[in-house]
C-alpha cells in the first residue's frame, strides 16, 4: 500500500510517495506553471513512475494554494497543516517553522504534542517572499542559485528600505548604477526579507529547534542571517521544498488508519 | 452544508430598504431638510421635527459593495485625485455622489442640507464630510465624544446631552421648523423596542446548531442605521425575531451539519457574504456571531440588553453613543469577546483586519492574543476590506481559515 502527497505551491509542485513503513520510496517536483491541475497530475504521474508502482497510490491528500484544483485527492488539507507535519517528522524536536515559499511566508510555532498551537502569514504583500528573490536576481543578472554563496562574500551590509518589491528592484537598479558590489546589495536584500521574516517570528515567541522550508531555505545566506536574528542555529531538512508534501503524505496515511 | 433560503424577514428586509431609499429621494424633491448622518448620530431627534430626514452615507457604501458597484466608485474617487488608502466606504460615497449618484443602486443620497459626523466612531467621517463641507458650502455639526475605556462618566453623559441640544437648535434654525420632543420621545421608545428583539433574533445563534449566521445578522442591521426610531423598524425586527425563533424550533438552521461555530471580528466584507458563507458552509463552518453586530442593543463591552428606564431619552441616546465597538478600549472589548464566546461556545474567532477600517482593527493583535493565550480559543488573522473587493484576496484568506479549522480540530484531539 502507498501514499501520497502533493503540494500544488504558487511557483512548484512537488509530489511524496511513501511506502507503509512510512519511507520515501519516490518524490518529483516541477514547475507549477499556468496550469495547477495539470501540474499536479503530471507530478503524481512522475512520481508514481519512479516509484514503479502499476496503480495510483491507495490515498492521497493535497495542499498547497492549488489544492482545490486535484480532483484524483481524497482530501485537501491546508500547508500549514503538512509543513507542520513534514517537519515534525524529520525534526521531532521542532518547535517553530518558518517557511518561506514563492508568494508567501510563514511561522508556524509547534506545540509539545506536535500540534499546530499558532501561526502567522505574511498579508497580501509578497514582499519577503521567494518571488520577491526571483525579482533581484533579475535586476542583479545573477542566478537564484548563487544569491546565498555570493552574499557570504560581502564585506558591507547596505540598507534596502523599500518593502515593496516593485519599489525595492527600482532601489536595486540605482544601486547597480553607483557601482555598489553585487554581493553587498544581495546582503542588504536578505538582510531586509530577514527583518520582515523576524518580526513575523517575534510575534510567535519562538523556541528551539527552528527549521526553516520552503525554496529560499536553500539560499545558504538566508539561513544564516536568520539564525542571527532568532539567536538559535536554523536547521533545514535536506529538501526543504518537499517537507508540504511529505507532510501530506503523512496525513494520507492517517487517513488509512482513521 | 449551508443552504441560502431567503427568509420572509429577508424579503421583507428588501421591500423595506428599497422604500427607505426611495421615500428620502421624493421627500426630498418635495422639500424636506435634509441631513447626512455618521451611523451613530442620534436619528431619533430629527423624528422630533415634521419634514426632516436622514441619510446614511456609510449604509449607503455598504450598499454599493454589497450590490458589486464598490469597486467602480472607489475608481471614481480615485479619478478624482482621492488616495487609495482612504477608506473605501468614503471613497464609494465620494465616487458616487461627485458624480451625480453614478452607479449607486439606491439612484445616489439626496443632497444634504446639513452634516452631521462625530469622533469617536471613525476618525476619518469628520475629514469625509468636510469635503461636503467645502465642496458644496453645507454646514458641518461634529459631535465630540469621549473614547470609551469605561462604562461612560455623568459628566461625559451631559456634555454629549448639551450638544445633542445644540443640534437640534441648530437643525430648527436652518431648517425653520419648530422641534417636537414628544414626537423624538416616540422615536426613541420605538428604538429601545427595536434593539430589545434584535437581541431576540441574535440570540438563535446560541442554538445548536445555530439559528442563524453572521451573515444574516450582518444584512438585516441595515435598518438599524437608515431607519432609526420608526415604528417600521420595531415591527421588522420583532418579525425577524419571531420567524427566526419559529424556524429554530422547527429545526430549520442555515448549517445543519455545523462542526465549527466561529465569531467574527470587524465590519463586514460586504463584497463577499454569499461567498465567504457558501465556502465555508461547505466545510460545516458557521461564522454564527460577529461583535460587529452583537454590539446591537447592549453598551459598553456587555452583552446584555440596554435598560434606559431611568434615563430621558437625551440622555438614553448620549448613552448609547458608546454601543458600537469602535470606541471602546481595550479592556471593555476583552470583556465583550470573552462574555460572547462563553455564551455561544464559540469554537475559533477569525480577525478581520480591514484595511479600511484601523479604529476596529488597530487593537486586534493585542484582542488576538488575548483570546488565545486566557481563554484558549483559536483564533485565525485574515485580512479584508469591508467594501474594496481589489483589497481582498480569496485564497489567501481562505488557506488561513482553513488552517483554522484543522488547528480546531488537532485541538480536539
Amino acid at each position: 500500500m502507498f501514499f501520497a502527497g502533493v503540494d500544488i505551491g504558487s511557483t512548484s509542485t512537488e509530489c511524496v510517495i511513501l511506502n507503509e513503513s512510512g519511507e520515501i520510496v519516490a518524490a518529483d517536483m516541477r514547475p507549477t506553471g499556468a496550469n495547477s491541475a495539470k501540474a499536479a497530475q503530471a507530478v503524481l504521474d512522475s512520481a508514481v513512475e519512479k516509484a514503479g508502482l502499476d496503480a495510483p497510490p491507495h490515498r492521497i491528500v493535497a495542499t498547497g494554494y492549488g489544492r482545490v484544483s486535484a480532483p484524483f485527492a481524497h482530501k485537501v488539507v491546508t500547508e500549514i497543516t503538512c509543513h507542520a507535519r513534514g517537519v515534525l517528522h524529520l525534526f521531532p524536536q521542532v518547535r517553530t517553522i518558518v517557511d518561506v515559499g514563492g508568494q508567501d511566508s510563514k511561522v508556524i510555532r509547534i506545540g509539545p504534542k506536535g500540534n499546530v498551537i499558532d501561526f502567522v502569514m505574511n498579508d497580501k504583500c509578497s514582499a519577503g517572499s521567494g518571488r520577491f528573490l526571483e525579482v533581484m536576481a533579475r535586476a542583479l543578472e545573477v542566478e537564484l542559485d548563487d544569491l546565498g554563496p555570493l552574499s557570504e562574500k560581502s564585506a558591507e551590509e547596505i540598507s534596502i528600505s523599500s518593502m515593496c518589491t516593485v519599489f525595492a528592484e527600482s532601489e536595486v537598479i540605482s544601486l547597480v548604477a553607483r557601482a555598489v558590489p553585487v554581493e553587498d546589495i544581495i546582503n542588504g536584500i536578505h538582510k531586509s526579507i530577514v527583518n520582515r521574516l523576524a518580526s513575523q517570528m517575534q510575534r510567535m515567541n519562538p523556541e528551539p529547534d527552528i527549521v526553516m522550508t520552503g525554496g529560499v531555505a536553500k539560499n545558504s545566506g538566508m539561513v544564516k542571517k536568520l539564525s542571527m536574528a532568532a539567536g538559535h542555529t536554523v536547521l533545514v531538512p535536506e529538501n526543504p521544498r518537499m517537507t508540504g508534501a511529505l507532510g501530506a503524505a503523512l496525513t494520507a496515511m492517517g487517513l488509512e488508519r482513521e | 452544508m449551508a443552504q441560502f433560503v431567503k427568509t420572509d424577514a429577508g424579503k421583507r428586509l428588501t421591500r423595506l430598504i428599497t422604500n427607505g431609499y426611495m421615500d428620502n429621494i421624493v421627500k426630498a424633491q418635495q422639500g424636506a431638510f435634509v441631513v447626512w448622518i455618521a451611523i451613530i448620530v442620534p436619528a431619533e431627534i430629527f423624528a422630533g421635527f415634521d419634514n426632516v430626514i436622514y441619510c446614511v452615507p456609510e449604509s449607503h457604501s455598504a450598499l454599493c459593495a454589497g450590490k458589486g458597484v464598490g469597486v467602480s466608485l472607489c475608481e471614481k474617487a480615485e479619478n478624482l485625485g482621492y488616495s487609495m488608502d482612504l477608506c473605501s466606504y468614503a471613497r464609494i460615497d465620494m465616487g458616487c455622489h461627485f458624480n451625480q449618484g453614478a452607479d449607486s443602486p439606491a439612484g445616489g443620497l439626496p443632497k444634504p442640507d446639513l452634516l452631521v459626523s462625530n469622533n469617536n466612531n471613525c476618525t476619518l467621517l469628520a475629514k469625509w464630510f468636510d469635503v461636503y463641507h467645502r465642496e458644496w458650502d453645507i454646514p458641518h455639526f461634529i459631535l465630540d465624544i469621549p473614547f470609551c475605556y469605561q462604562p461612560q462618566k455623568q459628566r461625559d453623559m451631559e456634555y454629549i446631552v448639551s450638544q445633542f441640544q445644540d443640534l437640534i437648535q441648530t437643525v430648527e434654525k436652518l431648517s425653520g421648523q419648530k422641534f417636537n420632543p414628544e414626537k423624538m420621545a416616540q422615536a426613541w421608545e420605538n428604538s429601545v423596542e427595536a434593539a430589545k428583539h434584535w437581541r431576540r433574533f441574535l440570540a438563535a445563534a446560541k442554538n445548536k446548531p445555530s439559528g442563524i449566521t453572521a451573515f444574516d445578522s450582518f444584512v438585516q442591521m441595515a435598518p438599524t442605521l437608515t431607519m432609526r426610531g420608526t415604528p417600521e423598524l420595531a415591527e421588522h425586527y420583532r418579525f425577524l425575531a419571531d420567524e427566526t425563533e419559529a424556524r429554530v424550533d422547527q429545526g430549520i438552521v442555515p448549517a445543519p451539519n455545523e462542526k465549527y461555530r466561529l465569531l467574527w471580528d470587524n465590519i463586514a466584507p460586504w463584497h463577499q457574504l454569499r461567498k465567504m458563507s457558501s465556502r465555508l458552509g461547505a466545510l460545516d463552518a458557521n461564522i454564527i456571531a460577529a461583535s460587529y453586530t452583537y454590539c446591537i442593543g447592549s453598551l459598553e463591552g456587555s452583552l446584555d440588553p440596554l435598560e434606559f428606564a431611568s434615563l430621558s431619552p437625551l440622555e438614553g441616546m448620549a448613552r448609547v453613543q458608546n454601543f458600537t465597538i469602535c470606541p471602546h478600549g481595550l479592556q471593555l472589548r476583552g470583556q465583550a469577546m470573552k462574555q460572547a464566546i462563553e455564551e455561544m461556545d464559540i469554537d475559533g474567532v477569525v480577525f478581520a483586519s480591514n484595511r479600511s477600517c484601523k479604529v476596529y482593527s488597530l487593537m486586534q493583535m493585542d484582542q488576538q492574543r488575548y483570546v488565545q493565550e486566557e481563554l484558549g480559543v483559536p483564533t485565525v488573522m485574515i485580512d479584508v476590506d469591508h467594501a474594496d473587493e481589489r483589497k481582498y484576496s480569496e485564497e489567501t484568506a481562505f488557506v488561513r481559515l482553513e488552517a483554522l479549522l484543522e488547528s480546531i480540530d488537532e485541538a480536539r484531539r
